[in-house]
């Protein structure tokens, strides 16, 4: 850089410059802040000073069309740093002992279930049995079969039973029996982009993995099947803001049956 | 050019310079020129509204809850579309609007960085989770019109496509006007 | 090269091996999405574009930029470089970055694409690798302003070489611009990716990138121009038409091309629209260096085309030494500049941007230019550069071969890009169904692309091979590199001409206005934090 001595006053570019480019930053202001938003705005806009307000992106409390809460949300877990301080504070054992209490009678004590129905737990994702076990409880998912048995948890009963359950071992994932039909693996390395359908892997892994997205391989082929009916009907509809129905909706029975068969573990 | 020796040389070289100056002056401001009237005439607006929301607790209440998503006619017979964008689906899925009508699409999101564009039409915008997109526009034919998400979102990104029917104003009322929230998600 | 000759040759022949990763990797991922093959998993079509992007963006141009500013300083100065012990190891800290980024890429740990893309989070191995590669030129920075001053104390009054002066206007645009991703990555990013925070601002993050993004493609472009105005008038055999003009250029470079990133946020939620159009309008100006190079250049060829003979209005164009590697390389770098600069005014148009924000158009317009008009000057300035540097020769058939399949290469692959980005193919997805009757018309121009890809994989590999083998041959005394004279060198230069220190407050004043309001908004904005989202497997 040069040295810090002031210019020489002969050089008239230095003033000439910054003065051409300040008249340009004025200039630009005035089309971008009050020309342009003022005839954009039409009728909609009552005065200078709210089109000036706009263009530099302060909302005024108004314009938005209205709204009200409308319907019951999906789910009442959010996942907000709260939850998540929450699910840090976890004891797998004490989870051990809750578990032994009610659960194992149908989901095994291994977390592997003897049941079609009874979806095996064992290793699956801490989030995704905390979700579901919480929609239970607020009947967010339908309590026919588990209102019973979660009727008398805490928060931390849920949490800890979440963190027994994820640190089982997982399923062994089975021999395929058939060949995997092509159709069917391509729903799950590609999903079908133009029907709206992502790649099952995509969030169940192994590909990548959002938050509670339950993990798949392994699980009662009989009671994946079940649930993806569910939500393709709606008749399940604890995923937050629709984000399976809208997949299940566009599968076809065929497909639902194929994908449940790839997943899922044979019955006993 | 021939005669030009050392004295003439900066004035020859500085005219044409000055010259061409001057002519990349022009194209400059034929380009800006052309921006301002394309706003000012086709009212081709950039989003503006710098608005904030909690992305963790959409679907608790608010704009955002899950029966609030869709199409939504106004009282002054104008459109609100409101559309979630998640990874991977957009919601809804198959979104359906009036011709000739002003529509406002307001777009968030949950979790990550999304995008839209509706083929053949002006609609594109960034989805910003922590913000509210608002893009305003009119469908003046009716047809179906492709909606991916054009934004990186994660390895599910190419998966999240959905669709915008566009349907007679006539049509269009007789098959929503009861919904309160419209879509052709099934 | 006065002793810096290892240290110039090491720098490019980093640069041609990061080249050479990065080219294989794109021509594939255009092959993958293209109709020409099946889908792939999407994970490893999205570690490819992260890997091509990265090195592409923070490494190869990056490595560029600097062994030629070290042969700038080591010839311009007329005397030898100091500081060479801190230029090895800002190489060392450039490659250890950029190793570190890599490898965290290749283990899917870092599956973000190169613009990081907040809330998404990797590991934190790829920000600090990321980090320690941007360092590691703050430290060429520094030797580029030292040795400016040095010369500037050891000769006052006189006027500083002109190649000297855009080398460092250059690098004081890197140090500027490159704020703004660093503040991104130390501020935002890292605490995220250490688990000390757990929440970060998307909108706060996307401003504060946009800060960096126009400057560091003028950061890649300054070599390319620096080469017009200091290598190729010598190289055709004439003079630079004016010295004043190009100082002028690279100031109005240094200027314009940072306070104008948001013209990436048009269709961004967290923006004013008036901001928005400022800078769509500064960044018109910023149109205008290279508007002036164009004319400075083509005078200069002019020059020496006419002292070859040639007459008439056009006649002195094919009279030029086309057969000269640096000749033609910047033939053809200015059609591409041309072209992909149509591009960019459609681009930075505001609020018609909407009609090809995010689609194809975007990604075919900054291959066409960077990956066309600028890299085929990078491998000119090394042509030019490699017998001063190893006192080789190399074979000039092979090298116009190289530089006319990497033209060619280019367009195929950005042309029929630039047709579907105006279909509204949207980017980044690692596959498209054509069987879709809203994208069948795409295929046939993806599928051209594609083949495009395969060409430049080609030119790659000649590069390379013809570089490596030129040792095969023995050394000989070559002529030394000379920078072009011009038409009326300046004895005395006005301090407007000759230093930065008023023009950075320039910078920085443009920086406060065009950004301090939309930072601080972004800042002040409640509530709009969001929890990091792990991208790629657990």
């Amino acid at each position: 850089m040069s040295a810090a001595r002031p210019t020489p006053p002969r050089d008239r570019r230095f003033a000439v410059w910054i003065a051409t480019t300040a008249l340009l930053f004025l200039a630009a202001v005035a089309v971008g802040f009050v020309w342009l938003p003022v005839a954009q705005a039409g009728r909609n806009v009552p005065d200078l000073w709210s089109a000036i307000c706009s263009a530099v992106g302060l909302s005024g409390p108004d314009a938005a069309a209205p709204y009200a809460n409308r319907g019951q949300p999906a789910s009442e877990v959010a996942w907000t740093p709260a939850t998540e301080r929450l699910l840090s504070g976890a004891n797998a054992g004490r989870g051990a002992a809750l578990a032994a209490a009610s659960c194992n009678g149908c989901h095994g004590r291994a977390g592997l279930s003897d049941d079609a129905i009874f979806p095996n737990l064992a290793g699956q994702g801490a989030t995704s049995i905390y979700k579901q076990l919480q929609d239970f409880r607020s009947g967010r998912r339908d309590p026919a079969v588990m209102g019973g048995y979660v009727a008398g948890l805490t928060d931390g009963d849920v949490r800890d039973l979440a963190a027994h359950y994820a640190s089982l071992a997982v399923p062994v994932v089975r021999q395929a029996q058939t060949p995997v039909d092509p159709a069917t693996r391509r729903l799950v390395d590609h999903g079908d982009p133009m029907r709206g359908i992502a790649a099952c892997a995509a969030c169940h892994g192994p590909a990548g993995f959002v938050t509670a997205a339950p993990a798949l391989q392994g699980q009662q082929r009989a009671y994946l099947e079940v649930q993806l009916q569910a939500l393709a009907s709606g008749a399940r509809h604890n995923d937050i803001s629709a984000q399976m129905r809208s997949v299940a909706r566009q599968l076809t029975p065929q497909e639902i049956r194929a994908l449940a068969s790839y997943y899922g573990a044979p019955g006993p | 050019m021939a005669e030009a020796g050392p004295q003439r040389l900066p004035s020859v070289t500085e005219g044409s310079e000055r010259r061409w100056a001057r002519a990349v002056a022009a194209i400059v401001a034929l380009v800006v020129a052309v921006m301002i009237y394309s706003g000012l005439h086709w009212t081709a607006v950039a989003p503006s509204r710098v608005e904030a929301i909690d992305a963790g607790t959409l679907h608790l209440g608010g704009e955002f809850m899950e029966a609030n998503l869709g199409t939504d006619v106004l009282p002054d017979r104008s459109v609100v579309v409101r559309v979630l964008a998640q990874q991977y689906t957009f919601v809804p899925r198959c979104i359906v609007v009036p011709t000739g009508t002003p529509v406002t699409f307001r777009v968030t999101s949950p979790d990550v960085v999304h995008g839209f564009l509706i083929a053949g039409t002006n609609v594109n915008s960034m989805v910003v989770p922590g913000y509210v997109a608002e893009v305003r526009t009119r469908f003046d034919a009716p047809g179906e019109h492709v909606m991916p998400c054009h934004e990186y979102c994660s390895v599910g990104h190419e998966g999240m496509w959905a669709r915008v029917r566009v349907l007679d104003r006539a049509d269009f009322d007789r098959l929503h006007a009861n919904q309160a929230r419209a879509s052709c998600a099934g | 090269m006065q002793g810096s000759s290892k240290l110039v040759l090491a720098h490019f022949w980093a640069a041609f091996a990061a080249l050479a990763l990065a080219i294989p990797l794109g021509a594939w991922q255009m092959l993958v999405r293209s109709p020409l093959h099946r889908w792939v998993d999407p994970e490893r079509y999205y570690i490819a574009v992260t890997a091509h992007g990265s090195t592409l963006a923070y490494v190869f141009p990056t490595l560029v930029a600097m062994g030629f500013g070290y042969a700038v300083c080591a010839v311009s100065l007329g005397r030898p470089m100091h500081g060479l012990r801190l230029a090895w190891a800002s190489l060392w800290l450039v490659l250890a970055g950029a190793a570190t980024a890599l490898l965290t890429v290749a283990a899917g740990k870092a599956t973000v694409l190169y613009t990081f893309y907040p809330p998404l989070l990797a590991s934190a191995w790829y920000y600090l690798g990321i980090l320690t590669a941007i360092g590691g030129s703050w430290i060429w920075v520094g030797l580029m302003v030292s040795h400016f001053r040095r010369w500037k104390r050891d000769h006052p009054g006189l006027p500083v070489p002109l190649a000297m002066f855009a080398t460092t206007a250059a690098a004081l645009l890197w140090a500027w611009t490159s704020l703004g991703v660093g503040s991104e990555i130390v501020f935002l990013i890292l605490p995220n990716a250490f688990g000390w925070r757990d929440s970060i601002d998307p909108g706060l993050a996307r401003v504060l990138f946009s800060w960096t993004l126009h400057g560091i493609v003028y950061f890649w472009l300054m070599p390319a121009y620096i080469a017009f105005y200091v290598l190729l008038p010598q190289a055709a055999g004439g003079r630079l038409y004016s010295d004043r003009m190009g100082r002028i250029a690279f100031l109005q470079l240094l200027v314009f091309s940072m306070p104008i990133g948001l013209h990436h946020l048009f269709t961004d939620p967290q923006v004013g629209a008036g901001f928005k159009f400022l800078h769509a309008v500064f960044t018109g100006m910023v149109a205008v260096p290279t508007l002036l190079t164009i004319f400075t250049i083509c005078a200069s060829l002019e020059i020496a085309g006419r002292l070859r003979g040639g007459r008439g209005l056009f006649g002195w164009v094919a009279a030029l030494p086309w057969d000269r590697p640096l000749v033609l390389a910047s033939g053809l770098s200015l059609l591409m500049l041309g072209l992909g600069g149509a591009g960019g005014l459609i681009n930075m148009s505001y609020a018609m941007n909407a009609t090809v924000h995010n689609t194809q158009f975007v990604t075919a317009h900054f291959h066409l230019i960077f990956g066309g008009a600028v890299v085929i000057m990078y491998f000119a300035i090394a042509y030019e550069l490699w017998p001063r540097l190893t006192g080789r020769t190399l074979p000039p058939a092979l090298m116009r071969l190289q530089l006319w399949t990497w033209f060619a290469g280019m367009l195929v692959v950005t042309l029929p890009w630039h047709v579907v980005g105006i279909m509204g193919q949207p980017r980044r997805m690692s596959f498209y169904d054509y069987s879709d009757p809203a994208l069948a018309p795409q295929a046939i121009w993806v599928a051209l692309s594609a083949i495009g890809g395969f060409v430049l994989v080609f030119s790659t590999l000649l590069l390379v091979g013809l570089l490596l083998a030129s040792h095969a041959r023995a050394a000989s005394v070559q002529p030394p590199l000379l920078f072009s004279l011009s038409l009326d060198p300046p004895r005395r230069l006005p301090a407007s001409l000759n230093g930065f220190g008023v023009w950075m407050l320039l910078v920085a004043a443009l920086t406060v206005t065009n950004y301090g309001f939309p930072l601080a908004q972004a800042l002040s904005v409640p509530r709009s934090g969001v929890a990091p989202s792990p991208a790629g497997p657990r």
